[in-house]
């Protein structure tokens, strides 16, 4: 498939971009963020719980000052949970001017990745939700899911409005 | 169903009569805020079946576009006259069957001779013309930026002498703010003749001529030259709006253009009366000012004149009071004849969000701070000079500090200047005489306030006019004098900015609102309430006493509006008022909007924060007071009186440590839903929180209002009792089904 065709097969879908990547694992999965979006990471730190809101919501956190919501992506992606250790990190990130943290396993690298090695996403069983993924980085043997933090973020700010109203 | 829909429509027309009132043809924003509001107007009459209403809309909306431009005051006058149509066509029972056609004929018929008088009335017959108007051409040679810097600096000259001429009202002949409208004009003259920009030349050349009569004392600043003179800095405003468009745009610009000739008729009328006669020189020493008004005699004056000369060295005002000459009432309100404006020290202009940023990060090196200052090592050590200089440390931080939230807070005057010219447009326009008195607008409040304080206050200024100022013959009837006195007080007490506005108007008729309140179901025949329970319900949505209503209010719909925008403030409205004598009421504030005082409560694990000012009490319950009603949760007996219990872990993810309820702790709070009793583990402590918001990813979510950093560091949650107690209505509701 050249990328063309696999740019029409996902329609209005963003694509990976050629670029730096921050990857974290999520138990043997290793996932890749764009770097550009990444504020810091921090060692996991106390959260405070936030009423009425989806479970995968864990609270708030005072990050210098700033008060940002952190969400466990693992939670979030229904994966099952695991008990947090010293490895368990908050990656903050910044979206369209909004600061959040999520919750990791752990931080692996930062890699380049090039377009060559970007595939964009495989058509998994229809009960994946491939909407959150931009593509597919392969860098040597090992392949990364390269994640539309974005989308997540803001399908999720809808979520939270509709929520609440 | 009718009635609420009634009551959106209302509310909506009364927004309109609001924006209306204070509504700048010159300012865009006004312009497409009215065409807005006039839509969902529109839509609203007509989904809730006043089809007459909403067919009504588009004889208003078809004129904004021209009229609003070309000729304002036609255009105001046509609006006030469809407000107040519309107004009397909802309050008839008859509403939703007016005959369309026949109530759109009407309108017609009262604009066009709305227009038919305005036009006369711009157009005196027979007049030479004294001044054609010109459309000629802009030289900017000079590019844009030295055009931008004239709108900046007109605009500034044009405030300040507005703010002059207000002030002048209230203390005529002081000879200071003359001089200084004076030499606004001069100014604006100087730049406009420089750029070309002949209207506005015009406009403040024939301005600093006016002025410069009452300068020279030829003429007296009465009320038509100020008037003149209000009219022209309008203008001028429009002028440099339009100019202000074009800025941005590169090759030809044009020079605005808009028809001035019948203000510069207006005004060379004047200068003409001034060129003809002449006038005395306005006194303008508070001695002076004293004897004018018989309080002291010219030898008692000469006396303490003679006493400041030889050593004394007292203001004379003070001598005369110590002499015995003068009250130091009589003295103040000589004072305040006299009063000039001190200059404002000098501004730059900041984001708010470096502010804000500047705050948070201050909160924060107060929290490290204290942590590394209270940190059991340094605690321990016993090193005098390092004690000393950490104590000096802690000092400079808290100064820090204070100054950082200090940087948000500016005065309230120019909301007290905007008070006052709409008081004095609106008591023209109800033939009444007022004077607006003003102090305490050096006071500071945090700036988010003086945004929003504002329109509170429009509404309430409007009351106070419309039906606080009696008429004439009533204010006779009643000993009091023909100008009726609105004043407006700003001042700090106790962490918190007060706001007051009185009156020495009819005052509140409390047998009228009880009645009211009887027939509207709001209070029992012969229920006993305190006077301040009947005169709160004036705060009721839709509450009105007002036998008639005028084009801008009356419609009742209007105190609620005003109540809940000072409690979104965290503030709170109190009224004094004496029937036949006046009303006051006074606002009260937090001082910023970025600092709350609250109490520190916890349940479970976690810790929340209460805004103090919704919390009534703390008690403590016992099982025997409570009691379970059907379907409708417990209920708790405190002073005589029953409070639906809210249980925060039904919706909040926490549990109570608490085993029984005689552990726990109850929180009487007042609420949009009446006064709940909310239980929690332990009542921690009172302490001023910083407000921060949630966040976009969080915005709106219930139950709370916010969340502040706690001394530890950790996250606090601030609780929005209005929706506690709205989700734990809505979990009741949903159980009985």
């Amino acid at each position: 498939m050249t990328p063309d065709e696999g740019k029409q097969n996902i329609s209005a879908r963003a694509t990976a971009k050629e670029g730096k990547y921050l990857t974290f694992a999520l138990g043997t999965e290793e996932y890749g963020l764009e770097i550009q979006h990444v504020r810091e990471i921090i060692g996991l730190m106390e959260i405070t719980p936030v009423p009425q809101v989806p479970a995968y919501v864990k609270g708030v956190i005072n990050l210098r000052g700033k008060i940002i919501p952190v969400i466990d992506i693992r939670n979030k992606f229904g994966m099952i949970h695991v008990e947090y250790t010293a490895e368990t990190c908050i990656i903050v990130m910044e979206v369209r001017g909004t600061l959040m943290g999520i919750i990791v396993d752990r931080v692996c690298d930062v890699l380049e990745i090039m377009q060559k090695d970007i595939e964009s996403s495989p058509m998994f069983s229809p009960d994946v939700n491939v909407s959150f993924i931009l593509g597919i980085g392969k860098v040597g043997d090992r392949v990364r899911i390269l994640l539309d933090i974005e989308k997540i973020l803001l399908a999720d700010i809808k979520v939270t409005v509709n929520g609440s109203i | 169903m009718d009635n609420r829909g009634k009551k959106s429509t209302f509310s909506l027309i009364e927004e309109l009569a609001i924006s209306a009132v204070s509504f700048n043809a010159a300012s865009k924003e006004d312009v497409s805020r009215l065409g807005e509001q006039l839509k969902n107007f529109e839509e609203t009459a007509e989904k809730e079946g006043f089809s007459a209403i909403g067919e009504a809309v588009p004889l208003i909306t078809e004129v904004i576009s021209f009229l609003s431009t070309d000729n304002p005051e036609v255009f105001r006058e046509l609006l006030f006259c469809w407000i107040a149509l519309i107004q009397e066509a909802l309050a008839s029972p008859d509403a939703h069957s007016i005959d369309s056609a026949q109530f759109s004929e009407g309108i017609k018929k009262q604009f066009s001779e709305i227009i038919v008088r305005m036009e006369r009335q711009n157009k005196p017959a027979q007049e030479p013309p004294d001044f054609v108007p010109q459309v000629p051409v802009l030289d900017l040679s000079e590019g844009p930026a030295i055009l931008q810097e004239f709108v900046t600096e007109s605009t500034d000259h044009l405030e300040n002498a507005e703010e002059s001429l207000l002030t002048l009202e209230s203390s005529p002949g002081n000879l200071k703010e003359i001089d200084k409208i004076f030499r606004s004009f001069h100014t604006i003259k100087g730049m406009a003749s420089f750029l070309n920009l002949e209207d506005i030349r015009i406009l403040s050349h024939d301005t600093e001529t006016m002025m410069d009569f009452v300068r020279k004392g030829t003429m007296a600043l009465k009320e038509d030259i100020t008037g003149a003179i209000l009219q022209s800095i309008d203008a001028m405003r429009r002028l440099l709006g339009l100019l202000k468009e074009q800025v941005g745009l590169n090759g030809v610009l044009k020079n605005p253009y808009f028809d001035i000739s019948p203000l510069i008729r207006k005004m060379r009328d004047i200068i003409r009366a001034g060129q003809a006669a002449g006038a005395p020189a306005p006194a303008k020493r508070i001695g002076d000012i004293l004897i004018e008004k018989d309080i002291i005699s010219e030898q008692e004056l000469s006396a303490a004149l003679k006493q400041q000369e030889f050593g004394e060295a007292k203001k004379i005002g003070e001598i005369l009071v110590g002499m015995g000459a003068a009250t130091p009432a009589q003295l103040e309100r000589g004072l305040a004849e006299q009063k000039a404006i001190t200059v404002a020290g000098e501004a730059i202009k900041i984001s708010v969000k470096k502010l804000d940023d500047l705050v948070d990060t201050m909160g924060e090196l107060v929290i490290a701070g204290t942590q590394v200052i209270h940190h059991p090592e340094i605690s321990a050590l016993e090193d005098t000079r390092l004690r000393k200089e950490i104590a000096q440390l802690d000092r400079i931080i808290r100064d820090v500090q204070n100054i950082s939230m200090a940087v948000r807070l500016m005065p309230i005057r120019p909301v007290f200047q905007k008070m006052t010219r709409l008081a004095r447009d609106l008591s023209q326009k109800a033939s009444k005489k007022i004077e607006v008195r003003v102090s305490g607008e050096d006071t500071e409040v945090d700036k988010n306030i003086t945004e929003l304080i504002s329109d509170p206050l429009v509404h309430m200024v409007r009351n106070a006019i419309d039906h606080g100022i009696e008429p004439l013959a009533l204010r006779r009837e009643r000993g009091k004098p023909d100008t009726g006195t609105i004043s407006l007080n700003a001042y700090h007490k106790g962490g918190s900015i007060i706001v007051e506005l009185a009156d020495d108007g009819g005052g509140l008729d409390k047998e009228k609102i009880f009645k009211r309140a009887i027939e509207r179901g709001l209070a029992g025949q012969g229920e006993n309430l305190s006077d301040e329970q009947i005169h709160r319900f004036i705060f009721e949505p839709g509450f009105s006493t007002a036998d008639q209503v005028t084009d801008v209010s009356g419609r009742g719909v209007g105190m609620d509006v005003v109540k809940r925008n000072i409690e979104q403030l965290q503030g709170r409205i109190e009224i004094q008022t004496q029937y036949g004598q006046g009303t006051k009421f006074s606002i009260r504030l937090p001082l910023t909007l970025a600092i709350i005082e609250g109490i520190v409560i916890g349940v479970g694990g976690e810790r929340y924060i209460l805004p103090i000012f919704a919390v009534l009490e703390f008690i403590c319950p016992k099982s025997e007071d409570i009691s379970t009603v059907a379907n409708k949760g417990e209920l708790i007996m405190a002073h005589g009186k029953l409070f639906p219990i809210v249980r925060l872990d039904r919706f909040f993810n926490v549990r109570y440590r608490s085993e029984t309820i005689e552990e726990m702790t109850g929180c009487l709070v007042n609420s949009d839903y009446g006064q709940i009793c909310i239980l929690i583990d332990e009542l921690i402590g009172q302490q001023q929180v910083v407000i921060k918001n949630l966040g976009e990813y969080l915005k709106g979510t219930k139950g709370l209002s916010g969340a502040t950093i706690l001394g530890d560091g950790r996250v606090g949650l601030i609780l929005d009792v209005n929706s506690i107690a709205g989700l734990a209505r809505q979990q009741e509701r949903s159980k009985v089904f």
